[in-house]
């Protein structure tokens, strides 16, 4: 049963649709055409067996551990990592796979310049903050409460 | 360049040769037509992705959770415009 392959959006989405739309128009750079074909056939692999050999698909556990469900690492040339990686997960539904990521990201391989971060040290998500940001709020309201039904000219018994 | 050490070895009826001193995992081989072979070590690369690329899928995947992504693509129309059926 072949799989349904989805964009992610924004990014992913509007990467695919350039490029779709610039193939038609006969608009693409020979980089962009190399890309779109490539692109191209790894998604006609995911589709028939996300696991074909010439994709060396394998999970990447860092991104796991960030997004909470598997993220899985494919190649866009056999063998090759250099040449492009494209990330991707399982669903939203039974039978579909959405591509979050690209690898180098197309403004990268634009401008030629980027940082980069190790997969293993991922700064927080948004999500992560928030919670460390709303667990600290917590423990000083707790902190301040409890200070409160004390009486200042009062200490407590065994503490200075 | 100092030489730590050095030794005679015998390849094994597979054809393979045992590099007792071995330090590392992986080498690249090179084989000349003379018959001398270089091995050079690899070690594997450190993981890295771009940060564009994290916030690109750290967006991608706030949407995702709630269900929301592109429609199905079709990459065989994709390779026929780009004439490779």
């Amino acid at each position: 049963m072949p799989f349904e392959v989805r964009m992610g959006i924004p990014e992913m989405r509007d990467l695919w649709n350039r490029l779709e739309a610039g193939a038609r128009q006969g608009t693409l750079t020979a980089k962009e055409k190399t890309l779109a074909k490539k692109f191209a056939k790894a998604v006609k692999h995911l589709q028939a067996n996300p696991f074909h050999p010439g994709l060396s698909s394998h999970e990447i556990d860092d991104l796991t551990k960030r997004y909470g469900q598997k993220v899985f690492e494919s190649y866009l040339e056999n063998n090759t990592p250099g040449a492009g990686r494209l990330f991707w997960v399982y669903g939203p539904e039974r039978g579909q796979i959405s591509m979050i990521g690209l690898e180098p990201h197309p403004e990268d391989a634009k401008s030629g310049a980027y940082k980069r971060i190790r997969l293993s040290e991922l700064p927080k998500t948004k999500k992560e903050e928030a919670e460390e940001r709303a667990a600290k709020e917590a423990a000083k309201s707790k902190g301040a409460a409890h200070l409160g039904t004390r009486s200042p000219a009062k200490r407590p018994r065994g503490k200075r | 360049m100092q030489i730590v050490a050095e030794m005679d070895v015998k390849k094994d009826a597979r054809n393979r040769v045992v590099l007792p001193a071995a330090e590392f995992e992986h080498y690249h081989v090179t084989m000349f037509e003379d018959g001398h072979v270089e091995l050079h070590p690899r070690v594997l690369a450190v993981p890295t992705v771009s940060l564009r690329t994290l916030g690109m899928m750290d967006s991608a995947m706030e949407h995702f959770a709630r269900g929301e992504v592109s429609a199905p693509v079709n990459p065989d129309a994709m390779l026929a415009v780009l004439g490779e059926d």
